[in-house]
């Protein structure tokens, strides 16, 4: 799997929302998306996913090995998406459907890309909640989303993206909903994820102490402009731009904070 | 879910009304028509225990074959108001874009036109018949199931599993399918509730007005229309069709409001509780 993306902008009538964004990305490796809140990091994620509301206007190339995901016809790309390309949203309970049981929207996305049957798809559902680290697994397959506990929640969401193995994990926040201590559980599982099935994974976050956890290369978004971008050690250990040593400050301070308590 | 006073109180007065009105097709207790202008305004008595009308007709039986009209505008008038609320809702959320404006613009336009104004103008071009009171109820009130289920499903439309689910590559059919009706299906069936409400008010309203069903179907809203001008020398004439008419429409008010607690937990949970429509056909 090959991801280019180059100059990609976007626009809501005249104002600029996202500038000039240019990466690339290539099988089992983890790109970190940060910056301060209204940066464009939800933005891009969702441009990337293809779901920006009409109204915006999007230019530059999305290259999804080989094929612009920006000129695709909508059919071409409603088979990409889902099957090769999974998404993880920022809150679960927001991303997960209240009326449907997390056993079924679990195989949402491979219903939708290959045909099983009933047989087939909870056995599916088993087996992708055990590679998520879901314990309880009877239980919570049969339960509504309200039922389940938010780590639970987004461990379903995560198992809901992978069900396809696809090659590219395309993660918004998918911890700040979450408490610090099941964050830690969610990041070791993308993390092994993305090893054990050689995905790409773009993970977008404002924290750079979760950041720090999971990346391996940094892309530094301010005002929907990328402003800095490299190897993580590089950008954590000698920080070239103003916002990326304030979000770093601002990790530090936040880690005494916790220490002198 | 439903065993408050309430909705007890709701379905049991429903049940009867409809078993009344198959009751009707097989057996009444006297002959509704049959006049004794000799024994107008007579007291209840064993063989007539409401009492006769001012033309001396039994008011029991006229009761009865009453509810036939009512219970026909009940379901009637909500079926017709579902087809037409879905048909403009969908068309003005999810239809094609282009349609999407102009749709909620003829929907304005639809609820600037009482729904009692709508049946006076049916009746004058087909004649008064119970089937005029159903289409016009049914598309009057039809229109702000409309307008109501059409923000219901552009609010879901922005949810985040719709998205997600776009995002996973879910076609537009299966978006709507399995994500956005079944979460807009609660308050589309309160609305039905409200819309029978409604609807049997309105008839009762047009019957009396003289729009409704014709003199050879008794309802309750002419029973009254007849009975009403002598109110204050036989009151018991009166009050039979309105008492029947007021429990009909409290009823299924309360059923409407037992509904929306039982069936949309998103509902309870709203800080700012959807007010119910209290717009009847008279209030616009």
């Amino acid at each position: 799997m090959r991801l280019e993306v180059s100059n990609l902008s976007v626009r809501l009538g005249e104002k600029v929302l996202l500038k000039d964004i240019s990466f690339e990305l290539e099988s089992g490796e983890k790109l970190g998306v940060i910056g301060a809140s209204g940066a464009g990091k939800t933005l891009l994620s969702l441009a990337l996913a293809g779901v920006l509301p009409e109204k915006f206007e999007t230019n530059g190339q999305i290259l999804f090995d080989g094929s612009d995901l920006l000129t695709l016809s909508p059919q071409e790309l409603a088979e990409i998406r889902g099957d090769h390309i999974g998404f993880v949203f920022q809150e679960p309970r927001v991303a997960l459907n209240p009326l449907q049981k997390a056993g079924r929207q679990i195989t949402e996305a491979l219903t939708n890309h290959y045909s099983l049957t009933k047989q087939q798809r909870s056995e599916a559902a088993t087996r992708l909640a055990e590679k998520v680290g879901l314990t309880d697994i009877d239980r919570i397959l049969n339960s509504y989303p309200h039922q389940i506990s938010g780590g639970q929640l987004q461990r379903v969401a995560i198992a809901a993206a992978i069900s396809t193995e696809p090659k590219l994990l395309i993660a918004d926040e998918p911890t700040t909903a979450l408490d610090v201590s099941v964050q830690r559980g969610v990041l070791d599982l993308i993390n092994s994820l993305s090893r054990g099935l050689n995905i790409a994974t773009i993970f977008v976050t404002h924290d750079i102490a979760v950041l720090s956890q999971i990346a391996d290369t940094v892309l530094v978004l301010d005002g929907g402009k990328p402003v800095e971008a490299g190897t993580l050690a590089h950008v954590l250990t000698s920080p070239k731009h103003e916002v990326t040593r304030e979000l770093i400050e601002a990790a530090r301070s936040a880690e005494w904070g916790t220490k002198s308590e | 879910m439903m065993r408050s006073p309430r909705s007890i109180f709701a379905l049991s007065v429903l049940a009867l009304v409809a078993l009344t009105a198959l009751l009707s097709l097989v057996w009444l207790p006297g002959d509704p028509f049959y006049a004794d202008p000799y024994r107008a305004w007579e007291n209840p008595s064993p063989s007539h225990p409401l009492g006769l009308d001012g033309s001396g007709r039994d008011i029991l039986s006229q009761l009865i074959l009453g509810s036939r009209v009512t219970v026909i505008v009940a379901v009637g008038a909500t079926a017709v108001a579902g087809v037409f609320g879905a048909i403009f809702a969908l068309l003005g959320s999810v239809g094609r874009r282009w349609m999407r404006e102009p749709v909620a613009v003829l929907i304005d336009v639809l609820i600037a036109f009482p729904t009692l104004l709508i049946a006076m103008m049916f009746a004058s071009v087909f004649g008064g018949s119970v089937w005029v009171v159903v289409m016009a109820v049914g598309i009057g009130f039809g229109v702000n199931i409309g307008r109501v289920m059409r923000a219901e499903v552009m609010q879901v439309a922005r949810t985040g599993y719709v998205l997600s689910a776009r995002a996973i590559g879910a076609s537009r059919l299966s978006v709507l399918t399995r994500h956005i009706l079944p979460n807009v299906s609660a308050v589309f069936i309160l609305q039905l509730a409200l819309a029978m409400g409604i609807a049997i008010l309105a008839e009762a309203g047009l019957s009396y007005l003289g729009f409704g069903a014709p003199p050879s179907m008794p309802s309750w809203g002419r029973m009254l229309a007849e009975a009403q001008p002598f109110l204050s020398v036989h009151p018991l004439t009166v009050m039979w069709p309105g008492l029947a008419i007021t429990l009909t429409v409290l009823a299924s008010y309360l059923l409407g409001d037992a509904l929306r607690e039982a069936l949309d937990p998103n509902l309870r949970m709203r800080s700012n509780p959807r007010k119910t429509t209290t717009t009847g056909v008279f209030a616009r």
